[in-house]
């Protein structure tokens, strides 16, 4: 039995006031001498047991009425508890909070947020379990870190419990996407995990119940019915308790990126801002503002934004510095603020710095793997490319840190040191470039062992047998590419007039497995009856890897001598230079990281997060396979520009800033179909509520919880009638009794 | 001490109404009552011999003379009523409800002096017995004026005190009422009825005219009382703290099974039973009972 006003049982004091007034009543009487005692005495004798019987009855009626009004004014609730004669009834149960605190449910509703109102319903059930007195445990788990619950398996009284609700108080919304399934099946696990936990389990979804998040493509709900299928349904069930608003009206700046590639000093650069209007109704000149460092730019509004639609706007932009900037985009505050901003943290550069390993030293003038290479990316005379080529043989890549490039283009290179392959594969993953020619140096089993891995390392695919044509003439040209690419640009048009000027007088027979290198496409093939790739792309993370099926110099192709050549090598460079915005861009809750080459900057920073005064403190780590020490900053569950200050061995602190922004999908605030949801978790332990005004939710996850205020009234109805009744039957309030006299 | 004295208004009520006898009455005044034996009248009967009591007026002189005897002259006349009051003073008739006009006491008092008056205005003889466990006083028959004003002073001196003990009473006053004539009892006839019968039938036996008046306080009636009350027996020494609401069903049931019980004892001794209200005003209780007993006697 819980009470939602327990004080006011001090009330059942009332109870005896009846008693106290009988008691008053009978030390207060009349005296009358009476003549006809005898008939008196022996109505008396005659009646004194039911009148004592009678007393006594509306004596307790009295009192039960007091104690009604008592007890309807403190409003009980009948629980589980109170039914405890019932089987199982009176287990314990740990009520499991799984919240939701994804970025949607910053969404302000009236004067609160979803988080709000889940945190209320955290607290009120807290409240009615320490009432309740029944020893229920408490687990708290915030969809953000389902692997770190802030609160297992607390009771509602102890310190414990206390605490991680004031760690809840002060917490905000992640902002980063629910993963319903993930946060299901953990909870699953962890329960399954403990068999000799309390034997009965409440599990408390509380989401904003929006569709992105419950229904997706279709696809999550059916995860989450395959995660609650593993509950044993006669000892644990699944409340969604959905304490979103209905309200949907909300715009959203989904995108704040550069146009080109690239971000080059001194060279303008557009911007693109998309904002989506995720109401019902068309929005009308949206303000903009871009916030550049110190500089505050109004942006031209956004004319219209249809309901459901996005609209665009362009702004060019030049820097005039090269290093890492932070940009933002804002919107004027609404409902849902989290989506009215986003950043973007460029790298801009005054020049491409590219590695090129040469395989083979020349001789002599232009005789070398690379030269013709280095000149197509660096021609002489007056052209400027803006890429600084750096070549270097073989050896040196056994020490050479490859973060200081943008691209790295290896030319028949035997093999590459099997023990940099690791920092390789993470320098492409982060967004680095790699182009590798074939040539005859190449070991086709040490590439095979440690670059294509069979699928799984860097190369689109794995080395091929060698073929030679006779003579040149004889030699496959390339084909017509068959889609749009950059690299193959050039050579777009069956007519195109450089497809016959490439032959190909040696070549491998380069397969690519549908198997092992799904990811790969190839760009440009010879025209020879296999159809062997010439040029074939695979990405990497965030970068790509580029392979040539000929040699950088004329050994095996004529290629390097045609101007083709160096319009390619030059796209060859953009395409596989990082991004400007490569590595400095994350999602939210996405780990920062940052490699350091411990001869070069010390093994420390700090990082400045958004809404933080004080930096925190990080220190790098050493990982296996790796000879760089790694910083990370793990949380990253809050939107904004974080900035990362590292210590260089010499010169001044170097300053990074990287952006951190929530998924755009947040701002669509729709709402999921409840009869779709529980269609798809039918025959499921599975039930949708809203917390009601009360916010009694232990009411509407044990069923067997009601407010008994009514009953209460309706029985003291009941009392006070009888107790009428009786009184005015004991009282006999009537004349006609009266004896009348002499006839 | 009691007031008694008979109101005008009373007086002025009852002044032309008569007390009469049922059957035939020993008295000596002409009139009313048709008398069986022969008394002192205008119409001579016989001589017979002075005795202690006879007056004085009615010795002939002429035979004292003759024989130097004395001897009273019989008439052939009417007789007159000879009425015996006899008044419950026990402490039970103390009681006087919020309703009543007097005590019971007085009101049965007052109820006696109206009868004597009657009775004496129409030269009927009158007396009186007071009694409680015993006979306490009694004042003989007398047609004398003198003796309203004896009775009242009677009525008025007594001292409430004891509990009614009727049976012996009327027992004795059957033994010791020679001559027939009306008895009226005025009591609130708190006492066994086993003793009222059996007195009512050993004065019935006595050829005597039995009228019980009983008297009741309209409270005794309605049983009206609301709140705690503590009764205490006016002769019963017991004590009662009761919610009266909660007992006066079975109190009223109590007087109603009482009140059944005096009438049945009555009709069975063939007495006249009068309940009087003290809530009434007495002349008008008074006045309605003798013309009822006029018109019941004119109909005999």
């Amino acid at each position: 039995m819980l009470f939602a006003h327990p004080w006011l049982l001090w009330g059942l004091g009332l109870i005896s006031v009846p008693v106290i007034i009988h008691l008053l009543n009978r030390r207060r009487f009349q005296v009358v001498r009476w003549g006809a005692m005898e008939l008196l005495l022996r109505a008396n004798k005659k009646n004194r047991r039911r009148i004592r019987l009678e007393h006594i009855i509306i004596l307790l009626l009295r009192c039960l009425a007091m104690a009604l009004i008592a007890l309807a004014v403190a409003r009980p609730v009948a629980t589980s508890g109170a039914l405890a004669g019932l089987p199982g009834v009176g287990d314990r149960v740990e009520r499991v909070f799984l919240l939701d605190d994804s970025g949607s449910m910053g969404h302000r509703t009236g004067r609160t947020t979803a988080w709000d109102r889940a945190r209320q319903v955290v607290r009120r059930l807290v409240e009615d379990l320490e009432r309740d007195g029944k020893g229920d445990l408490l687990t708290v788990v915030r969809a953000s870190r389902p692997e770190v619950p802030d609160l297992l398996q607390g009771a509602a009284t102890n310190e414990r419990t206390r605490t991680a609700l004031r760690a809840l108080a002060a917490a905000e919304p992640a902002a980063v996407p629910l993963d319903a399934p993930r946060l299901l099946e953990e909870a699953v696990r962890r329960i399954l995990d403990d068999p000799d936990g309390p034997p009965q389990r409440v599990l408390y979804v509380v989401t904003d119940l929006r569709r992105r998040d419950w229904v997706g493509e279709g696809d999550v709900l059916r995860a989450v019915g395959e995660a609650v299928k593993k509950l044993p349904a006669d000892r644990a069930r699944v409340l969604l308790v959905d304490v979103g608003g209905d309200e949907t009206r909300n715009l959203s700046v989904t995108s704040l990126e550069p146009l080109e590639k690239l971000a080059m000093v001194g060279v303008p650069l557009e911007l693109v801002v998309r904002v989506a209007n995720r109401g019902e109704a068309p929005e009308f000149d949206v303000p903009l503002l871009l916030e550049a460092g110190e500089s505050r730019i109004p942006l031209p509004p956004v004319a219209r934004v249809d309901a459901g639609q996005e609209a665009e706007v362009r702004h060019r932009y030049t820097f005039m510095t090269p290093g890492v900037h932070a940009l933002s985009v804002k919107l004027p505050d609404d409902a849902l603020g989290l989506d009215d901003v986003r950043h973007v943290a460029l790298e801009v550069r005054e020049r491409l710095r590219v590695l090129v390993v040469e395989g083979e030293e020349g001789q002599g003038p232009l005789d070398g793997e690379a030269d013709l290479l280095r000149l197509a990316l660096a021609p002489s005379g007056d052209l400027l490319t803006g890429v600084e080529p750096v070549v270097v043989a073989p050896e040196a890549l056994r020490e050479l840190d490859l973060s200081g490039f943008h691209a790295v283009f290896a030319c028949n290179l035997e093999a590459w040191p099997p023990e940099r392959v690791p920092d390789l594969e993470r320098w492409v993953a982060r967004g680095g470039g790699l182009c590798l020619f074939l040539g005859d140096l190449v070991d086709a089993a040490a590439w095979t062992r440690d670059l294509h891995k069979r699928g799984q390392g860097l190369l689109p695919c794995a080395p091929g047998r060698r073929f030679e044509a006779p003579r040149e003439e004889e030699a496959p040209s390339l084909s017509a590419p068959e889609g749009e690419h950059p690299l193959a640009q050039v050579f777009q048009g069956d007519r195109n007039p450089f497809l016959r000027r490439v032959r190909a007088r040696v070549r491998q027979g380069l397969r690519v497995s549908a198997e092992d290198d799904a990811t790969t496409r190839v760009v440009l093939r010879l025209d020879d009856a296999e159809r062997t790739p010439f040029l074939l792309e695979k990405p990497v993370g965030e970068g790509r890897v580029v392979l040539v099926n000929a040699t950088a110099d004329l050994a095996w192709s004529s290629w390097p001598r045609d101007p083709s050549f160096i319009v390619t090598a030059q796209e060859l460079v953009r395409a596989l230079a990082p991004a400007a915005t490569a590595g400095r861009n994350l999602a939210c809750g996405q780990p920062l990281e940052r490699a350091l080459n411990p001869a070069r900057t010390w093994p420390r920073g700090r990082v400045t997060v958004p809404g933080q005064e004080a930096p925190a403190e990080l220190h790098a780590e050493a990982r296996p396979g790796s000879d760089a020490l790694w910083l990370s900053l793990p949380d990253t569950r809050r939107p904004g520009v974080y900035t990362l200050e590292l210590q260089p061995r010499s010169g001044d602190p170097i300053r990074e800033p990287y952006a951190v922004n929530v998924d755009p999908r947040e701002g669509d605030l729709a709402r999921a179909d409840e009869a779709q949801v529980m269609a798809a978790l039918e025959g499921l332990p599975v039930r949708v509520v809203r917390p009601d005004a009360t916010g009694d939710l232990l009411a509407q996850s044990d069923g067997a919880r009601t407010e008994l205020w009514r009953a209460c009234l309706l029985l003291l109805t009941c009392a006070l009638a009888l107790e009428q009744v009786l009184a005015w039957r004991a009282a006999r309030h009537t004349t006609a009794d009266v004896v009348e006299v002499g006839a | 001490m009691p007031a008694v004295a008979l109101p005008e208004d009373v007086r002025d009520r009852i002044a032309r109404l008569s007390v009469g006898a049922f059957g035939l009455v020993e008295g000596s005044l002409a009139g009313l009552h048709k008398s069986p034996y022969q008394g002192f009248s205008v119409e001579f009967a016989q001589h017979r011999e002075y005795t202690w009591g006879d007056e004085l007026r009615h010795v002939d002189w002429k035979v004292f003379a003759r024989t130097d005897r004395h001897y009273v002259k019989q008439y052939e006349e009417e007789t007159n009523l000879q009425a015996t009051i006899v008044l419950d003073q026990s402490e039970s008739m103390l009681y006087r409800g919020s309703r009543a006009q007097a005590s019971k006491y007085e009101y049965a008092a007052t109820l006696a002096a109206g009868l004597a008056f009657v009775l004496l205005r129409q030269q009927d003889a009158a007396g009186l017995v007071l009694f409680d466990d015993q006979v306490r006083r009694r004042l003989p028959p007398s047609a004398h004026p003198a003796q309203l004003r004896n009775m009242t002073s009677a009525m008025a001196e007594v001292e409430l005190r004891a509990e009614t003990t009727a049976g012996p009473v009327l027992h004795q006053l059957a033994d010791e009422l020679t001559r027939r004539g009306v008895v009226f009892i005025i009591s609130d006839l708190l006492f066994p009825r086993a003793q009222l019968l059996d007195g009512l039938k050993h004065l019935r036996h006595k050829r005597h005219d039995v009228v019980v008046l009983q008297v009741v306080d309209p409270d005794e009636l309605s049983f009206p009382f609301e709140d705690m009350t503590r009764f205490e027996g006016l002769e019963v020494p017991r004590a009662l703290l009761v919610d009266p609401r909660a007992l006066r069903q079975g109190y009223l049931e109590a007087l109603g099974e009482f009140l059944r019980e005096v009438e049945a004892a009555c009709t069975e001794a063939r007495a006249d039973h009068v309940r009087m209200d003290t809530g009434a005003p007495v002349g008008v209780a008074l006045a309605r009972f003798l013309s009822q007993r006029l018109g019941r006697r004119g109909r005999g």
